[in-house]
């Protein structure tokens, strides 16, 4: 299955209407859920997984304590792994006493990981994102 | 009772107050500045979030960090300890708006108290006495209104407090040169240039009373303090009770205590800080918070205020009286002369401490001076300043000054011994280098 099989795959899905789905298909396994769960995050918030930035990578930190928002409100993701983005891209938003404040890549680059769940309470300077810079 | 309390505050205040919520079996969240993640408050908390780099206002005083701190980790109250936004109406406007309960009374009795001057003149209205003083005055009345009250005087800033934003005036001259200087650093330290005139005691004695009320009014007394000693109005020796009170001196101070209560919509901790001055009492101020001198109260009515504290606040209601007090109890503030690293850091065994550091720390130049309190309670006043001078001797600090020195030639002069001192007396106190 191709990155463009998956697409077609996830927006086949996201029109259907279906909460959840999960599909087998020759080796791969796919576990997909759409839709918000709740508001607040009920999760403690978890300890920021210790980033070693390698060479070439940008962590991208929290500058505020908030709820990390990694889709707008049309529930789009702003950003998936894997994707490429300029310096300036909204890769997310933190959100702090209603509002919204824009997390800009910083640099030009691809997605590596995203770090942190949607909704998720974030510390001043947890790490959100990785990128790996392009020349 | 509270499921999670946060804790606005740091070092030795955050420690004592995850203290009585593990007594309590509440959970705490403390917030904490980047550059004192490795502080022993952050470690002892249940959970600790990370608000800010580095200086107060961009940490321990950011309301929307706070409060986001505590929706992220699902606190139902927050606990402002003393200092940074204990006193701050608008943070406790936004905490209710958030639905957390701030520990402490309303935002409108923070409000009425955080300034000086309407305090004063509803004390006055109650019937209780202030020091003679204006306030809004103009430049233009300010000579016929001095020359009234007399010099020398007090000129200080509205919403001033800490010791900042205020001065001893001796003379017209000295009042036309200060007015504008105060009035300006007033707006700059506390976003108000209301300033005003008060008379100057030359022997007045800082006396406070602790008092605690529930949700229905009922009013505890918990003994006063006596605060004299201080450096630029910051205490530096704080006792309990005060022992140059007579029986009946003491039952008017609890009356006019109780007369700025009574009718007031006031629930909560706070303490009524009065001048004492030739068998009169004159209101100072209200402190709408938990005081740093707290500690001394509770060794001699052997009661733990902050527990008490945070029961009233989740609506525990306590019964109308006058707590029995025993014994004497002194505390002294350690405190740094500037920042540095603690390469050594021993505190004696022997007396209550309240700290927040250890040895290898780093004393941070964002936030205040004080490194350590030292408790001691004896049957008399005389054991217990015995017994402080011995655990003095205990207390090593290498890499940052202190002010030890200072607290040990205080305790072993005579006059301090015989207890004839005033709010003036480190003045012409001989400082030890």
């Amino acid at each position: 299955m191709d990155t463009k099989a998956l697409a077609e795959i996830l927006e086949t899905l996201k029109q259907s209407g279906f909460a959840e789905v999960e599909l087998d298909y020759q080796d791969w396994h796919l576990h997909v859920r759409q839709g918000t769960v709740s508001a607040m995050p009920t999760e403690p918030v978890a300890a920021p997984p210790a980033t070693v930035p390698q060479a070439g990578e940008t962590v991208v930190k929290s500058p505020l304590v908030g709820i990390m928002h990694l889709a707008d409100e049309q529930q789009q993701p702003f950003v998936t792994v894997g994707q490429t983005v300029e310096k300036g891209t909204i890769l997310g938003q933190v959100e702090s006493m209603k509002l919204f404040n824009e997390i800009k890549s910083p640099v030009a680059g691809k997605v590596q990981q995203i770090l942190v769940q949607d909704r998720a309470g974030v510390a001043y300077n947890a790490p959100l994102f990785v990128l790996q810079e392009v020349d | 009772m509270f499921k999670k309390v946060l804790i606005a505050n740091r070092s030795e205040v955050a420690l004592r107050i995850i203290r009585a919520c593990q007594q309590l079996q509440i959970k705490t969240v403390a917030v904490y500045a980047q550059v004192e993640a490795q502080a022993p408050f952050v470690q002892a908390a249940d959970e600790a979030i990370c608000i800010g780099p580095d200086t107060a206002s961009s940490t321990y005083l950011k309301r929307e960090a706070i409060l986001m701190a505590a929706i992220i980790t699902g606190a139902d109250a927050i606990h402002p300890g003393y200092g940074f936004l204990a006193e701050d109406a608008l943070f406790a406007e936004m905490c209710a708006e958030c639905q957390l309960t701030l520990i402490g009374p309303s935002p409108a009795m923070i409000r009425l108290m955080a300034d000086k001057a309407a305090a004063k003149a509803y004390v006055q209205q109650k019937g209780v006495a202030v020091i003679p003083g204006a306030a809004n005055v103009t430049p233009a009345q300010l000579p016929a209104v001095a020359a009234a009250i007399g010099f020398p005087l007090m000129l200080k800033a509205s919403l001033g407090g800490g010791g900042k934003g205020m001065r001893l005036i001796q003379s017209a001259a000295e009042l036309q040169q200060d007015y504008h200087l105060i009035r300006e650093e007033a707006r700059q330290a506390f976003l108000s240039d209301a300033v005003y005139l008060e008379k100057y005691l030359p022997h007045a004695r800082h006396i406070e009373v602790q008092i605690l009320v529930d949700h229905a009014g009922h009013i505890q007394i918990f003994g006063d303090r006596e605060c004299s000693l201080q450096v630029n109005h910051q205490k530096i020796i704080e006792e309990s009770p005060a022992s140059c009170l007579t029986d009946v001196a003491r039952q008017q101070l609890y009356q006019a205590t109780e007369r700025v209560l009574q009718g007031l919509a006031y629930c909560g901790v706070g303490t009524l800080e009065f001048l004492y001055a030739q068998g009169q009492f004159y209101f100072l101020e209200m402190n709408t918070r938990l005081q740093v001198e707290h500690g001394v109260t509770e060794l001699t009515t052997g009661k733990d205020l902050v527990v008490q504290q945070i029961a009233v606040a989740a609506g525990a209601t306590i019964p109308t009286r006058q707590l029995a007090f025993q014994g004497h109890a002194i505390e002294v503030r350690l405190n740094a002369n500037g920042a540095g690293d603690l390469q050594q850091f021993q505190l004696p065994t022997t007396v209550r401490i309240e700290t927040g550091y250890q040895a290898g720390m780093a004393v941070l130049p964002y936030y205040d001076a004080l490194l350590a309190k030292l408790l001691v309670w004896q049957p008399t006043r005389e054991a217990a300043i015995t017994k402080l001078q011995q655990a003095l001797q205990q207390v090593t600090v290498r890499g940052v000054q202190t002010n030890l020195k200072l607290l040990q030639q205080l305790l072993a002069d005579p006059r301090y011994q015989a207890n004839q001192v005033d709010i003036h007396f480190l003045k012409d106190f001989h400082r030890p280098d």
